[in-house]
């Protein structure tokens, strides 16, 4: 991948595969669902969640999975404002993006 | 390096930063190498490279958070956050090409900020001094209110009595030069002293309408843009 991950993209994408949950979901599986659309260090999300989570666009919960405790991240409804906030930024910057690149070259 | 090392490593790192803070950070990778399976543990380990990068990426995450707690209204200067440096001073980050300090992410949670305004002990300080100079502050505005409405009213009461003077002088004016009229063929002397009275009073009369004329048509916006001017000056 060449191009880079700024922090609000990576606040997206989080919230964006949270928010598919409607239970919620765990740490690792977060990771490897992000990790499935961008190239990510793993100790990287560690951080994201958290400060997703002080900043009130989650909240986590403790289920019990295997004999022992899972912590779940959901989206609240500030997360999922926050989403649909990111959601529309990104459709107006990608849509400009492609149409500069993709008209550059008249495919 | 073991998972079991790993950990032990990663709990030596995080000594210097809050208990609950660092018991999150070690429940979640715990939970992590748990999640992954045990077949999976050299894997995660080399994914998270070492101890040190996960234990940085955690001080820089509560780093940022803090920094963008300290933009507060009420703190005076804009720190870290706002600059975006919080995300660019990280050493952890230097070698993954994941974070870049992106302009656009401070808008969000500044926004989300600022709705909050005021701490709440603020608010309720100024609800409270309301509530216990609102005597005084009544008395202050009605005062206020009063000397307004006594200009207003006094400035129409001058308005009115030269109006009424000069309505006075032309009625005056027109007996006297009706009657003047009347006398003049039988007391011409008197008739033209009568018609000499009748034309000053007109005249007189004239003054006054003009003057009443000039008063509402040039000083009244006057004064209205004095006075908004004033308003102006004071609560600037």
């Amino acid at each position: 991948m060449v191009f880079n991950t700024g922090a609000a993209l990576l606040d997206a994408i989080v919230l964006a595969v949270v928010s598919k949950e409607p239970d919620g979901t765990y740490g690792y599986k977060i990771t490897q669902d992000v990790r499935q659309v961008i190239e990510l260090s793993e100790s990287t999300l560690y951080p994201v969640l958290r400060r997703l989570q002080k900043d009130e666009c989650m909240v986590v919960y403790d289920r019990e999975c295997a004999g022992r405790n899972r912590r779940y991240y959901k989206i609240t409804d500030k997360g999922m404002s926050q989403l649909r906030m990111y959601v529309n930024e990104w459709r107006q910057y990608s849509g400009k993006i492609s149409g500069i690149l993709e008209g550059g070259i008249r495919v | 390096m073991n998972k079991a090392e790993f950990m032990r490593e990663l709990e030596r790192l995080l000594q210097n930063i809050p208990e609950n803070e660092r018991v999150e950070a070690l429940n979640y990778y715990e939970e992590y190498f748990s999640d992954a399976g045990e077949e999976n543990e050299q894997k995660v380990l080399e994914e998270l490279e070492s101890p040190e990068k996960v234990a940085d990426n955690i001080k820089d995450g509560l780093r940022a958070n803090m920094d963008y707690r300290d933009t507060t209204p009420g703190n005076g200067q804009n720190s870290a956050w706002h600059s975006g440096a919080a995300y660019q001073n990280g050493t952890s980050y230097q070698g993954s090409t994941i974070y870049q300090g992106n302009t656009f992410y401070q808008s969000p949670p500044k926004a989300a900020e600022e709705k909050e305004g005021m701490p709440a002990w603020a608010i309720v300080l100024i609800v409270i001094g309301c509530i216990i100079f609102s005597p005084v502050l009544l008395g202050v505005a009605g005062s206020i209110l009063g000397a307004l409405a006594a200009c207003f009213f006094g400035f129409f009461g001058v308005v009115i009595v030269f109006g009424a003077a000069g309505l006075g002088c032309f009625v005056a004016g027109a007996v006297l030069l009706v009657t003047g009229f009347a006398v003049i063929f039988h007391l011409p002397f008197v008739g033209m002293a009568m018609l000499g009275a009748a034309f000053l009073c007109l005249a007189i009369g004239m003054l006054f309408m003009m003057l009443t004329v000039w008063l509402l048509g040039w000083a009244l916006p006057a004064a209205c843009r004095g006075i908004s001017w004033l308003w102006k000056k004071i609560t600037k």
